[in-house]
């Protein structure tokens, strides 16, 4: 495994070593704020990160497993397609901007705009975990894919922001625990899942457990309600001239 | 061959940053220099600037001002309004440290004054009040001169550059202040020249700003029916002024500042006081994705947009409160802090000095918050 200091490179030169590194694993320390890593790797390579690290983390990635011991930033995972992103720490705002594919674990908070513009097609089902809560306009517009919202740290406030899943015509938002049912947008419709509807979202929930160590059975031990959409076309009447 | 429209993309976006020692203790620029030098790829090079709040402990009773001057002109039709309002303690060139990458700079002078006791007295104004029109006055009708900044034991150091650049060029590391705010532009709308670099002062007021003000011409109205000019070029410019006619004229808590210029949805709207805010000062409330640094002597307050359209993260460490557009232009100057979070859209991060704590009530977290 090949081991990078951040620190001895600026930003351009860095992803330029990164790029050229041929080996399956690649450590880099002393992350701080520099962007694009990973972003566009069109390759299987596990790539760990320990610092904190800029904007655009994983963006357009096709494929590699990225580990980030710190915090991210803005857009984590922006329109990524493949692969997987685990972030012990928090993130900033639009994480899985525009996600198409892959997963993307976050051990606490996500900012604003999380998940938006989500989308899925046949094999291609987007994941967001996330452990702590989430902010404003999550999943708006989403049309596709999985978000799970866990709200792991307690701190009385609500799960999501305003206006969670605002022009959301497909895919799915998972609360566990206490919903916030003035934040939801109204073309959305709620359900409380008995233990047994939880299938679909287990094998997400063991990975979270298993990527941060943490208690599956606490997990478990609050119910989870699963917000879809009732209205699969909500703004025709904005462009067909007529409702029909 | 010429490059097109569309074919350069330049991903910036500005970049705000803030240090405060919250026991007032002093420390030299390079911490803020550090710190918006990490978030380079936020500026483009077209503008840079600090704000620096106990730096002139010597002069600390005569306001500092920072004055801009295109030529000789200029600099003599002010100096001759300054002499005949005011009385000047000290007259000199700013200490500046020549750099290839700055270039075309203008006359930059400093001046330590107080108001001329007869002419305050037949003024009828405050202190404050008399030099708040003597720098509309420069601002406006002195072709070729503007005030960079006009407070007390405080000064604002900008141009047009990479701000790390100006930060070297202005000697940073020479002052000493417990409280700094820092810029690092990409202009957007506006033209790229020192007078629109940030932070925008006016009094002991600073701002630097990250984003854009849709509403300033509806801002800039109504302002200038209390005799602002807005002859700055750019958006900012309107924060500084909705501060002081709000704070210092209005006298409203910041709390109320808070609910007129970042008031919550009608449609969330939830305390009569703040619907009535809204109808008063309707005029005031910045529209548009912004993300801020508001300073004064007592202290600093950061705050976005209703909605977040921009990014601020919140760090503490000891009597140290940091707040940037990014985590890591924290980390970059305090590796370890206790606390590190970001504030929702509306709500704000205010950093007080500890005696003077008493003297705004900390503003309710969430009820701008969406």
């Amino acid at each position: 495994m090949t081991v990078i200091d951040a620190g001895q490179y600026d930003q351009a030169a860095l992803l330029e070593v990164l790029a050229n590194v041929n080996e399956p694993e690649i450590e880099v320390v002393h992350v701080n704020g520099q962007r694009y890593l990973g972003c566009g790797w069109k390759n299987r390579k596990k790539l760990i990160l320990r610092g904190t690290a800029g904007n655009n983390l994983g963006a357009f990635a096709e494929g590699p497993h990225i580990v980030l011991y710190g915090n991210g930033q803005e857009g984590v995972g922006n329109t990524m397609s493949e692969g997987l992103i685990v972030v012990h720490g928090r993130v900033g705002d639009i994480a899985g901007y525009g996600m198409r594919g892959g997963a993307l674990y976050i051990r606490d908070n996500a900012g604003y705009r999380l998940g938006i513009h989500m989308k899925a097609y046949l094999q291609k089902q987007p994941v967001i975990v996330v452990g702590g809560r989430a902010g404003a306009f999550t999943g708006e517009y989403m049309a596709g894919g999985t978000i799970i919202i866990l709200g792991l740290n307690d701190d009385n406030r609500p799960l999501v922001g305003p206006w969670c899943g605002t022009g959301m015509y497909s895919g799915a938002i998972y609360l566990r625990g206490e919903v916030p049912y003035e934040h939801l947008a109204p073309n959305t419709t709620c359900q409380v899942l008995q233990a047994d509807e939880l299938e679909p979202i287990m094998d997400y929930l063991q990975r979270y457990a298993e990527y941060f160590d943490y208690d599956i059975e606490k997990i478990l031990s609050q119910p989870f309600t699963r917000i879809t959409t009732v209205n699969k076309r909500l703004y025709k009447h904005m462009y067909t001239g007529f409702v029909s | 061959m010429l490059r097109r429209e569309g074919e350069i993309r330049i991903p910036s976006g500005c970049a705000i940053a803030g240090i405060i020692n919250r026991q007032g203790e002093r420390f030299d620029g390079s911490a803020i220099i550090a710190s918006i030098a990490n978030m380079h790829q936020r500026s483009n090079g077209l503008g840079g600037g600090f704000a620096a709040y106990g730096i002139y402990q010597e002069y600390k009773d005569y306001f500092a001002l920072h004055i801009y001057y295109d030529d000789e002109t200029a600099r003599q039709l002010t100096e001759n309004y300054l002499n005949q309002n005011f009385r000047i303690v000290v007259n000199e060139m700013l200490p500046l440290r020549p750099l290839r990458r700055i270039v075309d700079a203008p006359l930059i002078w400093r001046y330590f004054v107080t108001p001329r006791e007869e002419k305050l007295m037949v003024s009828h104004l405050s202190e404050d009040d008399f030099i708040f029109k003597a720098v509309m006055w420069i601002n406006d009708c002195v072709r070729g001169a503007f005030v960079a900044s006009s407070g007390k034991n405080m000064g604002a150091f900008k141009g047009v550059g990479y701000p790390e650049d100006i930060g070297e060029f202005f000697r940073l590391e020479e002052y000493h202040a417990y409280l700094w705010t820092a810029h690092g532009r990409f202009p957007t709308n506006t033209p790229g020249w020192w007078g629109g670099a940030h932070p925008f002062t006016l009094l002991n007021w600073s701002v630097v700003h990250n984003g854009e003000i849709s509403s300033y011409s509806t801002n800039r109205r109504f302002l200038e029916m209390y005799g602002y000019r807005c002859s700055l070029q750019t958006d900012t410019e309107v924060i500084a002024y909705t501060f002081d006619f709000l704070m210092r004229k209005q006298q409203l808590t910041l709390e109320e500042t808070l609910d007129v210029i970042a008031a919550p949805f009608w449609t969330t709207i939830q305390k009569e006081a703040q619907a009535r805010l809204r109808r008063q000062y309707g005029a005031l409330l910045l529209n548009g994705p912004f993300s801020i640094i508001v300073a004064t002597d007592h202290g600093l307050v950061a705050v976005n947009d209703r909605i977040k359209l921009r990014p601020l993260v919140a760090a503490t460490r000891g009597s140290y409160l940091y707040v940037a557009s990014e985590e890591s232009a924290i980390r970059v100057v305090a590796p370890v802090v206790e606390k590190v979070w970001t504030p929702g859209g509306g709500e704000p991060v205010v950093g007080l000095l500890k005696d003077k704590e008493g003297l705004i009530a900390m503003p309710d977290q969430q009820s701008r918050s969406a």
